[in-house]
C-alpha cells in the first residue's frame, strides 16, 4: 500500500485504493490491452483465477467461483465507483478512462518490478 | 434412433475443450499446441505483459474446468526428463493427464484421410478380425475399391462395407450391406483389433458443409467396442 501510494502520488485516494489489490490491477491492465477495452466478465474471472493461482498447483471450479464472487461484489464495484470501468447489463466490462499518470506505473506494478 | 456415429461425433464435440494460453510470448503456446491440437481441443492465446505469471485456462463451451501455471504443465508433460525439485503432485498429474482425452478430433480432411489410411494399415498388419467401413458416398468407395478388394483377398479380415441403397454388383471378398441408412451418411471405420485391445480403433467423420468435415477418432477399447456393438446390431 505504501509503495502504491508513492507511485501514484497525487492520484485520487479512491483510485489508489482500487489499485492496491493485485486482482484489480490485473483486470485494469487486461482491459487496457484487449478487445478495445471491453471484455466479458467470464473472461476476466478466468484471467484472475489463472493469474493469482499460477504459482501453485491446479485452480479448480471452486477457486474460480470464489474469484468470480469477489470480482462481482467487491472488485468491479470498487473500480466502477472510481469511474475507471463500467459494467453493462450483459456483464461486459469496459475500461472508461485510465489517467496517464496511472497507465504506465500500473503496467510496471503488475509485473512486479515496482511491487517490492 | 440417431446413428452410433452421430452420437460418437456429438459426444466428442460436447467434450471439446478450449485451452487458452496466457503468456507474454506467443511461442509459449507452441508446446501446448503441439501436444493437444489433435486431442479434441482448440488452442488459443492471450497476450500478457512481460514478466507476468503465465498460465493455461481450460474450459468446455460453458464451464471453467481449471487453470494451471504454464511451468507446471511443461514439467508434467516431460515425465521422462528428470526434474530437479519435487515431482508434480497428484492433482497436477491427473489434471494434465485429463487434458489429453481419449478422443482425437480434426476439421482437416487430409488429417482424417491420413488417420483412415493408418487404421486400414493397422488392420492389414494384424491380418484378421472385423473391419467395418462406410464411405459416405459410392464415389468415395469406388476410388478405394481396388485396395479393399485386395485387402479382402489377401488377408483374413472380415470386411463389411455399408451403403444406403442396393449396390449394383456383388464385390468378391467384401460383405456389402446396402440398406444401412443410419450408417451410410458417415465416413467411418471401426476395427476390432483382431480380438485384442491394443489394435482397436474407430473413426467417424461428418460432412457438415460440402467438403467441410468434423471427424473424431479413438483408440479407447471401450469406445471402439461400443461402436462395434451398435454397428453389429444394426446389421442384424
Amino acid at each position: 500500500m505504501n509503495n502504491t501510494q508513492t507511485i501514484f502520488e497525487g492520484t485520487d485516494d479512491a483510485v489508489i485504493e482500487a489499485l492496491a489489490d493485485e486482482r484489480r490491477r490485473c483486470v485494469l491492465y487486461y482491459l487496457q490491452e484487449h478487445e478495445h477495452g471491453t471484455v466479458p466478465f467470464d473472461e476476466l474471472a478466468d484471467l484472475v483465477t489463472g493469474w493469482t493461482n499460477a504459482g501453485g498447483g491446479v485452480a479448480d471450479a471452486d477457486d474460480r467461483r470464489r474469484v468470480a464472487i469477489r470480482l462481482h461484489h467487491v472488485d468491479l464495484p470498487m473500480l466502477e465507483e472510481t469511474g475507471l470501468v463500467a459494467v453493462d447489463d450483459e456483464r461486459r466490462v469496459t475500461l472508461r478512462s485510465l489517467p496517464d499518470d496511472v497507465r504506465e506505473p500500473l503496467a510496471e506494478l503488475l509485473t512486479g518490478r515496482l511491487s517490492h | 434412433m440417431p446413428s452410433p456415429f452421430q452420437r460418437f461425433v456429438d459426444a466428442a464435440e460436447r467434450d471439446r475443450r478450449t485451452l487458452t494460453v496466457y503468456a507474454s510470448d506467443p511461442d509459449a503456446a507452441k508446446p501446448v499446441r503441439d501436444r493437444f491440437e489433435t486431442r479434441n481441443a482448440r488452442i488459443e492465446f492471450r497476450q500478457l505483459p512481460d514478466g507476468s505469471p503465465e498460465f493455461l485456462v481450460v474450459r468446455t463451451d460453458d464451464e471453467f474446468v481449471g487453470s494451471i501455471g504454464l511451468n507446471t504443465v511443461e514439467q508434467a508433460l516431460q515425465p521422462s526428463i528428470p526434474v530437479l525439485g519435487t515431482p508434480p503432485d497428484e492433482p497436477v498429474r491427473s489434471f494434465v493427464a485429463a487434458l489429453a482425452g481419449a478422443t482425437f478430433a480434426a476439421y482437416d480432411r487430409r488429417q482424417l484421410l491420413a488417420t483412415t489410411r493408418e487404421f486400414e494399415d493397422r488392420a492389414v498388419r494384424v491380418g484378421h478380425g472385423e473391419l467395418h467401413v462406410g464411405f459416405q458416398s459410392r464415389d468415395a468407395f469406388e476410388k478405394q475399391l481396388a485396395g479393399y478388394r485386395q485387402m479382402g483377398s489377401e488377408t483374413d479380415l472380415a470386411i463389411h462395407v455399408y451403403f444406403d441403397s442396393p449396390y449394383p454388383m456383388p464385390i468378391e471378398s467384401l460383405n456389402v450391406h446396402d440398406d444401412a441408412d443410419e450408417l451410410a451418411r458417415f465416413w467411418f471405420l471401426c476395427y476390432d483389433g483382431g480380438g485384442g485391445d491394443r489394435q482397436k480403433c474407430a473413426l467417424a467423420a461428418e460432412e457438415r458443409q460440402p467438403d467441410e468435415f468434423y471427424g473424431v477418432w479413438t483408440y479407447d477399447p471401450e469406445s471402439v467396442d461400443e461402436l462395434l456393438a451398435a454397428v453389429r446390431s444394426i446389421n442384424g
